[in-house]
């Protein structure tokens, strides 16, 4: 534990923990989206992938509170580090302007922000079946529970932004994590930037695409 | 050579002292286009002192681009907009007939303004003073090439050394980072056998003194390199933070 607070002085410790949080969660999303293509094949084909994940893995448990604590250290390293920067210009510029600033890199902490909430309505609505009333019956399952969500059209359009906003935090995070890490060079860097982009961009459009093929599904 | 003028609206930020909130002040200005931008605040000084008014007080030193004492925020770019130039180096012909001109001091918690465009950057001596130096004995005058180092080496250390500290990194970055000055410097002897000596104690020593001078942290915008005269790069950083991790790892 000492030795955690002793990284995490540094600012390039905290930074390197964002980084690696970051990471987990870059794979996390992209395993939960080839994951719920499976909506798009059936309802027996996703119950079974939800069967398997939660009930034939030993140790799933682990990977879910391994994957919460990416969640909390990542927004509290980000915080930490955010204030820090606030704290080093008091003063705004009168006229400031960007040569490299992108639209992701701008936003970091507004799409965090906004991702946190989403999490805590996605996990209501999804995980624990509260729609916004809860869902007494204990045997639906989750595909149900997903179709009955995604056939509104203010929840699909709702998942659809919110893939958007994600998909703009990852397409500078992801680039940004290997800097961090120290995983970047004269070579690498341009290439990083790319894949970034490519992969906010899948992610973005990943799952808006299967929002809007639910809502077309069971409307 | 035909010298030509323009008019130009300057917008400068005037400060009497660190405690003072400070103001913009708006200067109508004609002056040659062969006019350095410096010199173009030294014709405004010339004027202002004959009307008995105060004169802007702006760091100034070589008006070559090689000490890094110049530099303030000229329409909202560090070093105003032209790449890899310092603001000595930039002239009155790249700006337009009838333009507004907005300088401002660099604005970071860690560079106080000392008056006007002056701002007090001896927190980058500081983080020097912290690690960014060899105290071990190398020798003396050894002869040349006796200390094999690659070309590659060399080229990037001495990439890494052409930072001259003018701040334009710090001003330029949204988050007011010191880091790739840094990471410049760490860099610089990182490359070199000699530096490598204490090179895991020199990153986290230095990376102590920039949080404690109160710095911002990098989110890699880029802007810095972007800004930088010198086209520092941003793997600098990468450098700075595997030269981190080594240093609490390995």
């Amino acid at each position: 534990m000492a030795y955690i607070s002793r990284f995490t002085k540094y600012s390039i410790g905290k930074k390197i923990i964002m980084g690696i949080s970051g990471l987990g969660l870059c794979v996390f999303a992209l395993v939960h989206l080839s994951g719920n293509f499976l909506l798009l094949k059936g309802q027996a084909e996703f119950n079974a992938y939800a069967d398997i994940l939660h009930n034939k893995i030993p140790g799933f448990v682990a990977v879910e509170l391994g994957l919460a604590a990416c969640f909390i250290v990542h927004m509290w390293m980000g915080i930490s580090l955010a204030i820090q920067n606030r704290n080093a210009r008091p003063q705004q510029y009168a006229v400031k302007k960007s040569n490299t600033t992108s639209l992701g890199s701008s936003t970091m902490a507004y799409t965090g922000t906004y991702f946190i909430l989403f999490l805590i309505i996605h996990l209501m609505n999804i995980k624990f079946a509260f729609l916004p009333k809860p869902i007494v019956d204990p045997s639906i399952d989750k595909y149900t529970v997903t179709a009955m969500v995604l056939a509104q059209p203010a929840w699909s359009f709702f998942y659809i932004i919110s893939s958007i906003i994600l998909g703009i935090h990852l397409s500078h995070g992801f680039y940004s994590a290997f800097q961090s890490l120290g995983i970047a060079g004269e070579k690498t860097t341009p290439k990083l930037l790319i894949a970034a982009r490519i992969y906010g961009l899948v992610i973005a459009v990943g799952y808006s695409y299967i929002a809007v093929s639910m809502l077309m599904l069971h409307r | 050579m035909s010298a030509s003028t323009i008019s130009v609206t300057l917008k400068i930020w005037r400060q009497k002292n660190p405690q003072d909130k400070g103001h913009f002040e708006t200067y109508p200005i004609t002056v040659s286009t062969d006019a350095s931008f410096l010199e173009m605040i030294d014709q405004l000084n010339g004027d202002l002192i004959v009307q008995g008014k105060d004169p802007v007080a702006f760091d100034h030193d070589c008006r070559e681009g090689i000490c890094g004492m110049c530099g303030a925020m000229v329409n909202g770019y560090a070093h105003a907009h032209e790449k890899a130039t310092t603001l000595c180096q930039t002239h009155m012909r790249s700006f337009k007939n009838g333009e507004e001109i907005v300088i401002e001091p660099w604005r970071a918690s860690a560079f106080p303004i000392i008056k006007d465009l002056m701002v007090d950057r001896s927190s980058f001596d500081k983080i020097i003073q912290s690690g960014g130096y060899i105290s071990v004995s190398t020798g003396s005058a050894p002869d040349a090439n006796a200390t094999p180092i690659s070309k590659i080496a060399a080229d990037h250390a001495f990439a890494s050394a052409a930072c001259i500290g003018c701040g334009a990194c710090v001003a330029a970055c949204p988050n007011a980072s010191a880091m790739l000055f840094v990471s410049a410097k760490i860099s610089h002897l990182a490359h070199l056998p000699q530096g490598r000596v204490e090179g895991k104690k020199r990153a986290a020593a230095m990376i102590d003194r920039m949080d404690e001078l109160g710095f911002g942290n990098c989110t890699n915008h880029r802007e810095c390199e972007a800004a930088c005269p010198k086209e520092i790069k941003l793997e600098n950083i990468a450098l700075m933070n595997r030269e981190f991790l080594t240093a609490e790892f390995a």
